[in-house]
């Protein structure tokens, strides 16, 4: 049976249930395309296809959900029955589906890509191109091609397509070893020669002595390798965690003392990690203010929590665009600036906003050169950039468009 | 309101939401049916001789894990029955590279279809010499089968914990959970030589219970992992209640002050957390060994095998690393050799006990460590004084080089929630370590 059979199955199994108030359906099918160069090589292929049905029953106490995921190997009649009685306990408050809405136009399949063995090739040619005099000891190259199809009740269609190229190579800086990772939608944002910059150890210096030092991060070291610090913004405006009190933010109020900040979610942001045209269950993805000058604004809402709201749903918060600062990236950096441009590990207390990050080393002042040992940073993530000076240099990366450059001011190091 | 997922973060317990299957609704399944085995090795026999002919060392793998997980908390009573599958087909090209092709369903038709696509897109190499065994069947032998136990049986051995686990609690207890994950696993290996397949079994029961202390919650936990059925009794009454007390137990007002080299004993969770971060290892008097062979003894390891994904038999020794650096296959059973000492907290004159993993912070050697306790020792006894977010911080290949006494009784601690099967097994080490407050509040 073919998936598209599958599809027609469960369509036609769900359409047959009058008892389901609402549904919809995702398939996702994805074919992904390795290559391994090292002491071994290895090359290969996976073929990954994924069926989910959500349901809804409408009872009076409320509103239940549940949501299965099918295989040939289950009984269709079974899965549905089952997942429609775990619906029917697990009622909470009444709601109903928001109207249908457009798709969002979205570009996320990278049209320079030719066939997957072709698209391999053109990255490890940016790789040979970007290592420098570094020696690759072994490198992985993926491309993932995933088409992505949604039916509702309501008679929305959407198919879409999506692609994901990764790099995972080790490579020698004068006898020692390192890292890098990388992975966009397309081949030009990779982005291996940043990464290879700043993960190449150079040579050891002395962690910093503890104390307080004024810090700025590049946007990689902020976002270390997603949406990193920022995540705090994005657990602050889950509806889910404000309506228990359970976040600092509060819509209408300052996120901290003195903040600044302005920050919004985009879901349609062109080759975006987290774009698509609809959400999971087809509601709408549109971009919202999350911070406006300082002020808590929206919330990232799924068609259920918009629903309970009165309000529009945004589809919840997805990349991340920041406005530009007022000043010019050289007057942010003092000569006791310590400039980090990657974080070796970070933890973040989302909910909170408390975070630590570790780094290897920074940059003091504007002096490429003057290079230091590093440590680990410690404090209050929501408040650092809410009040943070920004740069009026713009970068973006496959989550996050915004500046270039953070000073976070002076930020407990140890 | 806390819910349970804020609640289980809060105490500490971040990865707790996994096994609790935070965020899924109350469920009820039924098992659904099984492989045909039969038919599965024909297909795989049939897609190795299709790959014979055109890539060297052919192999076709298929597993199938079903995953059982009972639970009993505040929210949630329920037993959820889930069934994966995974079909490799492999070879080696003309040029020598290792080709492969994987699809996550295992029908016969689908498997021989990818084969001929495989061989037709990558071969090039002589054909193989296919001369396939004997088929070898293998089982591992547990006490409880989990597949002789309906839904109904296990939703009643989960209320049974759940109750086993209330009865030395009190009112301060405002949050409590049991929790049993069995995986019953069956594989298939058909290489041009040899033609097997393999059962096993492994199961996790665990317990954890949270009281409020002033504004922060406290949890205490316990797991009991091995290569074992659902046996619920090996989570014992007094282990149960060892979950009430950690959970109870008070902590001492005011913030812990930095000690940069303090003698302390670390409970087997903290020593799987530095010996998972090195792999195979031996510094000082702390030996780790993958050992992912079933032993004859009791209990298997809670993430052996007869074989691996291309039929060669399980060996003990070193995880394979390649020319990088990087570990080539994830070790099954990282075993640490015991010591010979019953208690080591008897030998510390003034030091401290750590247990309860918060958080893993660091890269490479590099450890940040967030304790979930840290307990004051004087003279080989507890002073009483207890603090919550230690941190412990250094390089682990020092800390574990450092150690001065190695426990006599080894725990399984079982490390897979973002991937395959991995335990690592270890007694308590007592060593030197770097403490400081991890300032866990801005």
């Amino acid at each position: 049976m073919t998936v598209a059979d599958e599809r027609d199955r469960l369509l036609a199994a769900l359409t047959a249930r009058p008892e389901l108030d609402d549904w919809s359906v995702q398939v996702i099918t994805t074919e992904a395309t390795w290559r391994g160069d090292g002491d071994e090589p290895t090359a290969g292929s996976r073929i990954q296809t994924a069926l989910w049905a959500t349901v809804h029953r409408d009872l009076p106490a409320g509103r239940g959900s549940a949501s299965v995921r099918l295989d040939p190997t289950r009984d269709l009649t079974v899965a549905l029955a089952e997942a429609t009685a775990r619906a029917e306990a697990a009622v909470g408050a009444p709601w109903q589906t928001p109207p249908p809405a457009a798709p969002a136009r979205v570009e996320l399949l990278d049209p320079t890509l030719g066939a997957p063995d072709a698209a391999l090739d053109a990255i490890g040619a940016r790789l040979d191109a970007a290592r420098g005099d570094h020696r690759v000891i072994s490198v992985e190259t993926s491309l993932e091609l995933a088409e992505l199809e949604l039916y509702t009740r309501r008679g929305q269609r959407a198919r879409w397509r999506t692609s994901a190229l990764a790099v995972a190579a080790t490579l020698d800086d004068a006898g020692r070893r390192f890292a890098i990772t990388a992975a966009a939608r397309r081949v030009d944002e990779l982005g291996l020669d940043a990464a290879i910059a700043q993960a190449a150890p150079g040579r050891d210096r002395p962690p910093l002595a503890e104390g307080s030092y004024p810090i700025a991060l590049t946007a990689a070291a902020l976002t270390h390798g997603a949406r990193g610090l920022l995540e705090a913004f994005v657990a602050q405006a889950d509806p889910r965690l404000a309506r228990q009190g359970l976040v600092r933010y509060r819509p209408g109020q300052a996120v901290a003392e003195g903040a600044h900040l302005g920050l919004a979610s985009d879901g349609t942001l062109p080759f975006g990690w987290l774009s698509a045209p609809l959400g999971a269950t087809g509601e709408a993805i549109r971009r919202f203010a999350l911070v406006t000058d300082g002020v808590a604004a929206g919330l990232g809402l799924d068609a259920r929590e918009a629903a309970l709201r009165g309000e529009l749903p945004n589809g919840g918060v997805r990349g991340l665009v920041v406005d530009a600062g007022a000043d010019d990236d050289a007057a942010l950096v003092t000569d006791d600036t310590l400039v980090i441009e990657r974080l070796r590990w970070l933890e973040l207390d989302a909910m909170t906003g408390w975070f630590r990050a570790a780094f290897d080393r920074a940059r003091r002042g504007r002096d490429p050169q003057a290079v230091v040992g590093g440590g680990v940073l410690r404090g209050d993530a929501i408040a650092l950039l809410g009040r943070a000076r920004r740069g009026r240099t713009l970068t973006a990366t496959p989550w996050y468009r915004g500046p270039a450059l953070w000073h976070l001011g002076s930020v407990a190091l140890d | 309101m806390l819910n349970r997922r804020e609640l289980l973060r809060a105490a500490g317990l971040g990865t707790a939401a996994l096994w609790l299957g935070c965020g899924r609704g109350p469920g009820l399944r039924r098992p659904e049916a099984q492989l045909d085995p039969d038919a599965m090795r024909a297909a795989l026999r049939d897609a190795v001789a299709i790959l014979g002919a055109r890539l060297a060392e052919p192999v076709a793998f298929a597993i199938e894990r079903r995953r059982i997980h009972a639970v009993v908390d505040l929210v949630e009573r329920a037993v959820t029955d889930d069934r994966s599958h995974l079909v490799v087909l492999g070879g080696r090209d003309g040029a020598g590279r290792w080709q492969e092709r994987a699809l996550d369903r295992a029908a016969p038709a689908l498997i021989r279809q990818h084969a001929r696509e495989l061989a037709a897109r990558v071969g090039g190499a002589p054909p193989a010499v296919v001369a396939i065994g004997a088929p070898l069947d293998r089982a591992m032998k547990v006490a409880v089968d989990p597949a002789t136990l309906t839904v109904d049986d296990w939703q009643m051995h989960a209320d049974h914990l759940a109750v086993r686990a209330d009865a030395r609690s009190n009112s301060r207890i405002i949050y409590r959970a049991v929790y049993a994950i069995t995986e019953d696993e069956r594989s298939w290996v058909v290489t041009a030589t040899r033609d097997r397949s393999q059962r096993l079994i492994r199961t996790r029961l665990g317990a954890t219970a949270i009281a409020w202390h002033g504004s922060a919650p406290v949890a205490g936990q316990i797991e009991v992992a091995g290569g074992f059925g659902p046996e619920f009794a090996r989570l014992t009454d007094a282990a149960l209640a060892g979950v009430n007390d950690d959970a109870l137990a008070l902590t001492t007002p005011g913030g812990f002050t930095a000690i940069a080299d303090a003698e302390v004993v670390l409970a087997p969770a903290l020593v799987a957390a530095i010996v998972d971060r090195l792999g195979a290892i031996a510094t000082g008097p702390v030996v780790a060994v993958d050992l992912p062979q079933l032993t004859t003894a009791e209990d298997a390891g809670y993430a052996s095998y007869y074989f691996d994904a291309r039929g060669d038999d399980a060996r003990a020794g070193a995880p394979r690393r390649g020319g990088d650096g990087r570990l080539r296959m994830r070790s099954s059973n990282l075993v640490v050799t015991p010591g010979a000492e019953d208690a080591l907290e008897d030998a510390v004159v003034d030091g401290y006990l750590l247990d309860g993993v918060a958080h893993v912070g660091g890269s490479d050697d590099a450890l940040a460590l967030r304790v979930g306790r840290a307990r004051r020792l004087h003279k080989g006894r507890p002073t009483g004084h207890a603090w919550r977010d230690v941190e412990l911080r250094g390089r682990a290949l020092e800390l574990l080089a450092a150690t001065t006494g190695v426990g006599r009784v080894p725990t399984t601690i079982a490390i897979d929630d973002d991937g395959p099967p991995h335990a690592v097994v270890t007694p308590a080490v007592r060593t030197r370590a770097a403490l400081r407050p991890a300032q866990r509040r801005p």
